[in-house]
């Protein structure tokens, strides 16, 4: 039963972290740049949740917990998650924004051409 | 086999492949087609984890505003004049560079994985599974929700900040100058 287990979905967000990082370092636009970026940071999601998952759970009501009554998933992976996918957008938004203005000045967004820092 | 887990095995398959197709794809806008169906993988396999509210997160957000925020700039970068299929040079240090980091990402963690005793973590332990109830909240957005404002209130607060600051700062980039 493979998706009850918790190295499945480690394996899963191993591999896609590593295509992410492979594009990352390979591609030379910047809008293919952004793209890989997402993919790193789906990556560590899914890794986030899936602890969230399977870890031992924590109790607010101490005394439910310990009669059996009460029994929950930790959520605090998914609230991380959460975080993670909202500063995504935000970074989404303002890289895509730099690359439209950019583009409007050098009508390229090839990361060769875009050299004016360079010494 | 359930049914369960050939669809496991789909979802994961399509989200690998559809990565491996966003970072080697010539063409942008297909490649921002295959990162949305990526995304897509990605929300079923959060509903394989027990995440539903994530899930529909991950689909409103990240396939339904960045995937096609993406597409937008691609296809407006297009209609500006610019190109829009990728004419990749690669230099040898750079592949090689690339190569290295991965592998030695993919070395680490494998050693990694190998040498950890994740026999506590392999599965749910027992009492858990579908019958989460903390108090009456029995579901996944509640419990959320509650974390968000008692415990985890403070990158709440600092998330909707970041999210004022980015929506002021794109608009600000991305608008064309006086001259035009």
């Amino acid at each position: 039963m493979l998706f009850d287990r918790l190295d499945a979905y480690i394996w899963i967000s191993l591999i896609l972290f590593c295509i992410g990082l492979f594009g990352l370092l390979t591609r030379r636009n910047a809008i293919a740049i952004l793209m890989s970026i997402e993919l790193l940071l789906n990556a560590v999601c899914i890794n986030l949740i899936a602890f969230s998952r399977f870890i031992r759970p924590l109790s607010w009501d101490w005394g439910a917990v310990a009669s059996g009554q009460a029994a929950y998933h930790d959520v605090t992976g998914q609230v991380f998650a959460i975080i993670v996918i909202t500063l995504a957008a935000a970074e989404v938004a303002v890289g895509l924004a730099i690359v439209v203005a950019v583009f409007r000045q050098k009508q390229t967004a090839n990361l060769d051409q875009i050299n004016l820092l360079k010494w | 086999m359930t049914l369960r887990d050939v669809v496991f095995m789909i979802l994961a398959a399509v989200t690998i492949f559809s990565g491996w197709v966003v970072v080697t794809e010539r063409s942008l806008f297909r490649a921002g087609l295959f990162l949305a169906l990526c995304f897509g993988a990605v929300a079923g396999l959060y509903l394989f984890l027990a995440a539903e509210f994530l899930f529909v997160v991950q689909i409103l957000v990240y396939v339904g505003a960045i995937a096609i925020l993406i597409l937008f700039v691609v296809m407006f970068t297009r209609h500006l004049g610019g190109a829009q299929v990728e004419r990749q040079r690669h230099s040898w240090p750079q592949t090689i560079l690339g190569f290295a980091a991965v592998l030695a990402f993919g070395l680490i963690a494998w050693s990694i994985l190998s040498g950890a005793d994740w026999g506590p973590l392999r599965e749910v332990p027992p009492g858990l599974g579908d019958q989460a109830t903390m108090a009456g909240l029995a579901d996944n957005a509640a419990l959320i929700g509650k974390s968000l404002l008692t415990a985890y209130v403070l990158p709440f607060e600092i998330a909707s900040l970041v999210l004022v600051v980015a929506l002021i700062g794109a608009v600000y980039l991305a608008k064309p100058d006086k001259r035009q």
